[in-house]
């Protein structure tokens, strides 16, 4: 056991001498989670209070004339709609649509000439919409603000009936100054606002709206999708490092280094087995390195310590117990080279690193399974989404078996080509 | 490794030496991969996740917590799911779903709803919403919660208030700006992008640093070849890497995805020739640069996953912040991807790609400059 110990420790003094390879091998899945949290990690947004509030950018060519238009295009403007809306009028549809193309307005709002003689005569009519196809949620925002719009238009004309053409009227023959007249109409107006004000005027029913409070330990806060991505960057960094540092057996191949130290008082078992935990040492600083990036720099919350630790070693040893099985059959460096990158990206691809696997047809699903990244990726991500020892005990039963079975097995195979003098 | 300098003068010579280039790069086992299996693996991967999203066919998801069975909380969550939301009722008793089903957005319909209504009483409906939830979905949420309100009180307070019967209706389309490419006209151009900067950065780059780090550039020198050419070659070697890599992307897209390439051969052309002489520029560059060829492919590959990363090849630039997709500009990526989507997804034409060509082609001339300066003292 001491000289197991004794080779490991020299070994990895060797291998962390020259951290190039390594620092490489990080800088991979640290580069996909820099581009994805710059992408959609809200950077430049709304800082220590979460992402801004988002603002509709709404175009609005008015084409009527009256004053029922007037309002509707006034609505968005007042001071509560001002806070999420940035609203501009345009003269024409021309100029309107310019906003959409070279602003990146939301939605241009058209309301039709004769818009408010209809509403008021009990005709039906349509607002025009035509929303911005280069966003995505925005613009079905703004089909729902003017869908409101229309709502209240048809409620006004609903509530006003066989008074609408008598407003109507009054307004387009300009006899807002005849007492007479307003006053019938205020009258008649009276009578059928009542029991409609005390409803909705302001609505009796009001939306208290609240962000939901920092998760309670255990509790799931919610897709994150930093928290979710992290881990497949996590393990697929494992993989590459593994394989990098496994490659180091073929390189003392090459150098005769290994058959060197069979000179001393060690037995071919024991020299494979400290070249492999030197390895499984590497990728555990691999491991810690990443997470402790990932909690540092994303805020990422690796849960409680014993599953974390559990799951960590157990990843460790399936990852190194991989790399050990996949060079126990690579005769060449160039070999294991082409071979390490292959098999991480694929793995990598197939066992969920950017895609759920939960959105993956059964077939592919069955694939990923066969993969150390799927159970890899499961273990961190139970453990990123609150879990515990529960949830990653499926994963982490697997993983340990996985890693225990690799690991045997590469070491026999290994010493079995060292035997026949391959290594 | 001879540079065969036999008939055709300099081009003859350039020319052969970028055959070697090519002769060599195939000879590898794990570019074959790369550059002939792995876009059909990426495209075909990330094609079957990419599909054309129709927005108006969102559904946002909202949990209604139902703390009372009446025929008016019925009527609003009958207002609510008229909204185009994907609607979870929790009935009295009931718990709300956990883990991953838990929703992101919840209302609460309280107790004595009913009752405050008909005495007129204002009430106040919980909606929390979750720690990650998306602030636009949120926006929209409260819009259509309104909605679904107006339309319930609206009901109580005039005697019925059927949509059916509703004056003013919305007619709305999609018009004025650009779709965002999605489907594998995102995939496609976006993989090809990519896989070009693999062959030309990783590839490209580690031959050529293994070519300085063996003394074989400077061995070539006491052949009859002169330095431009040699540097020239060498650079011709890149493009022909880029070109095998292209031609791999548009049989794919033309057989397997029967993908349209849009109404400008000529614009297509000069775009692809620009980017093809600006990867290859770079890949020269990155030889040039280091001293290993570990080095190079290794720092190659976290350069090109970067500037394929932000420069719109995995998602569409449309989906990134505003300043993240101007800074996306100091990258080539940007430009060929913004070129290809020009002229793929928008119908552009020649003139609508010409500063895209304009700029690929300075990323050329700068990347090709540096490195014939770096590969001085290499010759």
């Amino acid at each position: 056991m001491s000289q197991v110990l004794t080779l490991t420790l020299k070994d990895l003094r060797r291998r962390l001498a020259d951290p190039a390879a390594l620092l490489v091998n990080l800088a991979i899945p640290l580069a996909i989670a820099g581009a994805m949290i710059l992408a959609f990690g809200d950077i430049g947004g709304g800082g220590d209070s979460g992402p801004a509030a988002p603002k509709l950018r709404l175009g609005v060519v008015n084409l009527d004339e009256g004053f029922v238009s007037e309002l509707l295009a006034g609505a968005t403007q007042n001071s509560e709609a001002a806070r999420h809306m940035e609203v501009r009028q345009e003269p024409d549809r021309e100029s309107g649509l310019k906003l959409l193309r070279d602003q990146e307005f939301s939605a241009l709002l058209v309301i039709p000439k004769g818009f408010g003689s209809s509403v008021l005569n009990g005709r039906k009519t349509s607002l025009e919409l035509i929303k911005n196809p280069a966003q995505s949620i925005m613009p079905v925002v703004a089909q729902q603000i003017t869908e409101v719009g229309a709502l209240y238009a048809s409620g006004a004309a609903k509530l006003l009936g066989d008074a609408g053409p008598r407003v109507s009227a009054i307004a387009e023959s300009g006899g807002w100054q005849n007492a007479q007249d307003i006053g019938a109409l205020a009258a008649s107006l009276a009578i059928r606002f009542r029991g409609v004000d005390e409803l909705m005027l302001p609505p009796l029913i009001e939306i208290d709206e609240t962000k939901q409070d920092e998760p309670a330990a255990g509790a799931s806060g919610g897709f994150d999708l930093i928290s979710w991505m992290f881990p497949g960057m996590i393990v697929m960094g494992m993989i590459f490092v593994g394989m990098s540092q496994m490659k180091d057996l073929l390189r003392e191949r090459d150098a005769g280094t290994m058959r060197r130290q069979l000179a001393g008082p060690v037995g071919p078992g024991t020299l494979l087995i400290s070249k492999v935990l030197s390895v499984g040492v590497v990728v555990t600083a691999a491991c810690g390195i990443l997470m402790a990036i990932g909690a540092g720099a994303m805020g990422i919350r690796w849960g409680p310590l014993l599953p974390l630790a559990a799951s960590t070693s157990a990843l460790v040893l399936a990852v190194t117990g991989f790399s050990a099985l996949m060079f126990s059959m690579v005769r060449t460096e160039r070999q294991g080279d082409a071979l390490g990158g292959i098999v991480t990206m694929v793995m990598s691809l197939l066992g969920g690193a950017f895609v759920p696997v939960q959105i993956m047809p059964a077939w592919m699903l069955n694939i990923a399974r066969l993969t150390v990244n799927y159970w890899g990726n499961e273990t961190l991500r139970a453990l990123t989404g609150g879990g515990g020892w529960a949830e990653v005990a499926p994963y982490l039963g697997v993983l340990a078996v996985l890693g225990l079975v690799m690991t045997s097995l590469g070491v026999l195979l290994l010493r079995r080509r060292h035997l026949r003098g391959a290594l | 490794m001879s540079a065969g300098p036999g008939g055709g003068g300099a081009a003859g010579r350039m020319a052969a030496m970028a055959s070697v280039d090519l002769r060599l790069m195939l000879r590898d086992k794990s570019s074959i991969f790369w550059i002939f299996i792995a876009p059909f693996l990426w495209v075909g991967f990330f094609g079957m996740f990419n599909k054309p999203q129709d927005p108006a066919a969102l559904q946002i998801g909202l949990a209604i917590l139902k703390q009372e069975s009446t025929p008016l909380a019925d009527a609003l969550i009958g207002a609510i799911r008229a909204e185009n939301f994907r609607v979870v009722v929790v009935e009295p008793g009931q718990t709300l779903p956990a883990g991953d089903d838990a929703p992101s957005r919840t209302l609460t319909i309280p107790a004595g709803f009913a009752g405050s209504i008909a005495r007129r009483e204002k009430v106040l409906l919980k909606f929390v919403e979750g720690r990650d939830a998306n602030p636009e979905g949120t926006f929209a949420t409260t819009v259509a919660l309104h909605r679904a309100i107006m339309r319930v009180l609206g009901a109580e307070a005039l005697g019925g208030f059927d949509p059916a019967e509703d004056l003013v209706t919305v007619a709305s389309s999609w018009g004025g700006g650009r779709q965002i490419p999605s489907g594998r006209y995102q995939t496609i151009p976006g993989n090809l992008v990519m896989f070009v900067l693999i062959a030309t950065i990783t590839y490209g780059s580690s031959l050529l640093a293994r070519e300085r780090k063996l003394g074989i550039l400077r061995r070539l020198m006491a052949s009859p070849v002169r330095r431009a050419e040699l540097i020239a070659g060498k650079a011709l070697g890149r493009v022909a890497m880029a070109v095998v890599q292209v031609g791999v992307f548009v049989l794919m897209s033309l057989t397997i995805y029967r993908m349209d390439w849009g109404s400008s051969p000529a614009g297509l052309l000069l775009l692809m020739l620009a980017f093809i002489c600006a990867a290859a520029a770079i890949g020269l560059l990155g030889g040039a640069i280091f001293a290993s060829p570990d080095a190079a492919s290794g720092i190659g590959i976290v350069v090109v996953l970067a500037m394929s990363a932000i420069g719109g090849c995995w998602w569409p630039s449309e989906v990134m912040p505003g300043w993240l997709r101007t800074a996306s500009y100091v990258f080539p990526t940007a430009w060929a991807m913004n070129g290809l989507h020009e002229l793929l997804s928008w119908g552009g034409g020649l003139r609508d790609v010409a500063v895209h060509c304009a700029v690929l082609t300075c990323f050329a001339a700068a990347a090709a400059m540096l490195a014939a300066w770096r590969l001085k003292g290499s010759t």
